[in-house]
């Protein structure tokens, strides 16, 4: 009997490992492909191994794209835009918990249901919205909205919410007694209670962020405003596609998130488990 | 009490006047325009429902629908099935490597759709891409998926699995670990199988969690854009053409933004209904603790 359980266990283990490796195997090639000539790919293809490793697609990709310009927006544009959900999000979360009043239970409906929208319904508002706002073509158009409140925070201002409920009611009221008022208990007692969540949510807006596609596409036209997602919408056009430097552009969009990633996994982890269970 | 509600008008204005105009307006504003025949510069006259009209008969409005459906029905049931799967498998705390395991199955979920989308790109590309190296390894044919009809769909499909499966695995796994010990315990000393403790245990505990996923994963497909706009551009011969995409098209490309928000405003409905049966649906199967 145990004998079975033990094999099985390693069969399992084998087959466990198997599969990451394939599933990992995408990201592997990619980086492969950046260290491989474009010649080399058309002539051999995709291999497991540089067959002669160059470094020239990250040079020639800074002469092909404004690689540069799109980083210096794409940090920009993320930076902001997380600054300015920090601050609409935790607003918000804090108005829908501490305070009672007619219509709270009506705006947290409103905001789940803004999470069904899909973007195509306000893509084309939103874009004459912008250009009425005169911000269509710069990349206040993607920051903007993030101080307010639009479809890309409610899962943030969901979060937060969950976890501002379980700030006790006695110590906001110790705080008042004290003589604070509802601003200072917000930052005092609030945000200090809920900081793993603030990471979570700073976390969550910088992805949203850095990885949006159909807003920068919809709403910037120049290539030199571009973000690092939306100029991959450059690499490939209709008759033919370079691959190599194709995925080397790929590869440095990606490698914020995918180090973050490496780094602060257990906050992801907690990221999906409270926006997703608890609903 | 009436001091600390003139606060609330500070914590509060942000969202308020964000919704009235990034969300409330814009959606009254997409419905008036699908009534009008407006184009992207302006111009253009109150049609009534003239765009519904011809959205009914229009056959290429129409097929991207149907290629939306194909996905969804491609994409929702095996990535549900196969993170509920997965998460059977790695869910024990006493497992040894699972946090590695679990970790390495999310991972994909963190890139950009369309990086997702040009890395499969190129995947698939025939000849010297990487699945087909490996087909000519195995002498196997491997077929032009992205370009051939027929398969371009599973194609961009596989892609959505790759980067969804983590997703549902981290939710299911959170769900699993929720569920007592008790409860095993106590269909073990009932004799039950594996795979009865699965559908009278694990399963009625989980179905809220199944639920929640299956609504995010229809509504997600059904909005697909990023990664037909990436990888077949709606092609070959229209057969991944899905109804978000074409939407884009309508509007940025034709120039037809009457014409779009109309298209826009059906897949609206379509979600919505969707939805709307899913949770008529779900009181004969979900569970919830507090009933």
């Amino acid at each position: 009997m145990k004998m079975i359980e033990k094999r099985n266990k390693v069969i399992l283990y084998i087959l466990l490992t198997i599969g990451a490796v394939l599933f990992l195997m995408p990201i592997w090639t990619v980086l492969v492909i950046s260290f491989t000539s474009e010649g080399q790919v058309y002539t051999s293809g995709s291999a497991l191994w540089p067959r002669q490793p160059t470094l020239e697609n990250y040079q020639r990709i800074f002469e092909a794209y404004p690689f540069v310009d799109w980083f210096r927006n794409s940090a920009i544009v993320t930076s902001l835009y997380t600054l300015g959900q920090f601050i609409s999000c935790t607003f918000t979360a804090y108005a829908l918990t501490h305070f009672k009043y007619k219509g709270r239970e009506l705006i947290l409906g409103f905001l789940l249901a803004t999470m069904m929208l899909p973007f195509q319904v306000q893509m084309v508002p939103l874009f004459l919205v912008m250009t009425k706002l005169k911000l269509v073509n710069t990349i206040w158009s993607l920051v903007v909205p993030a101080f307010f409140g639009d479809v890309t925070g409610a899962v943030c201002i969901f979060l937060l919410r969950q976890a501002f409920l379980q700030v006790p009611a006695s110590l906001s009221d110790a705080a008042y007694v004290d003589g604070a008022n509802p601003f200072q208990v917000f930052t005092k007692v609030y945000l200090p209670l809920t900081k793993p969540y603030l990471a979570v949510m700073v976390l969550l807006s910088f992805m949203t962020s850095w990885n949006d596609f159909s807003r920068p596409l919809v709403y910037i036209s120049d290539i030199n405003r571009m973000t690092v997602t939306g100029g991959l919408s450059f690499f490939r056009t209709e008759w033919q596609i370079d691959w190599s430097l194709t995925m080397t552009g790929t590869l440095m969009a990606i490698l914020p998130c995918v180090l973050l990633y490496v780094f602060l996994q257990k906050y992801f982890e907690k990221m999906v488990i409270s926006s997703g269970v608890k609903g | 009490m009436k001091k600390k509600n003139r606060w609330l008008f500070l914590f509060l204005a942000p969202y308020v006047i964000g919704a009235c105009v990034f969300i409330i307006s814009p959606l009254f504003y997409s419905l008036y325009l699908s009534f009008t025949s407006r184009s992207l510069f302006g111009g253009g006259q109150f049609v009534g429902l003239g765009n519904y009209g011809y959205l009914f008969s229009d056959e290429i409005f129409r097929s991207s629908l149907v290629n939306t459906a194909y996905y969804a029905v491609l994409v929702v049931p095996s990535e549900i099935s196969i993170a509920l799967l997965i998460a059977l498998v790695l869910h024990k705390e006493t497992f040894k490597g699972g946090t590695f395991f679990r970790a390495v199955i999310f991972m994909p979920f963190v890139l950009s759709l369309i990086s997702i989308g040009l890395v499969w790109s190129w995947l698939f590309s025939p000849g010297f891409g990487f699945l087909s190296q490996i087909a000519d390894l195995l002498n196997l044919e491997f077929p032009s998926v992205l370009t051939d009809a027929r398969y371009a769909m599973i194609g961009v499909a596989v892609a959505t699995l790759w980067r969804n499966v983590g997703y549902y695995t981290t939710i299911f796994i959170a769900g699993l670990q929720s569920v007592p010990d008790e409860l095993f315990d106590a269909a073990k000393v009932d004799g039950a199988n594996g795979l009865q403790k699965f559908w009278n245990v694990t399963f009625p505990m989980m179905s809220s969690m199944v639920f929640f996923c299956l609504v995010i994963a229809t509504i997600w497909a059904w909005q697909v854009f990023d990664l037909t706009y990436t990888m077949t551009k709606g092609g070959p011969a229209r057969s991944t053409l899905s109804t978000g995409l074409l939407i884009y098209n309508t509007a940025f490309i034709d120039n037809q933004v009457g014409r779009a928000s109309a298209q826009s405003w059906v897949l609206l409905i379509v979600i919505l209904t969707l939805t709307g049966l899913y949770f008529l649906g779900q009181k004969k199967w979900v569970y919830y603790e507090n009933d």
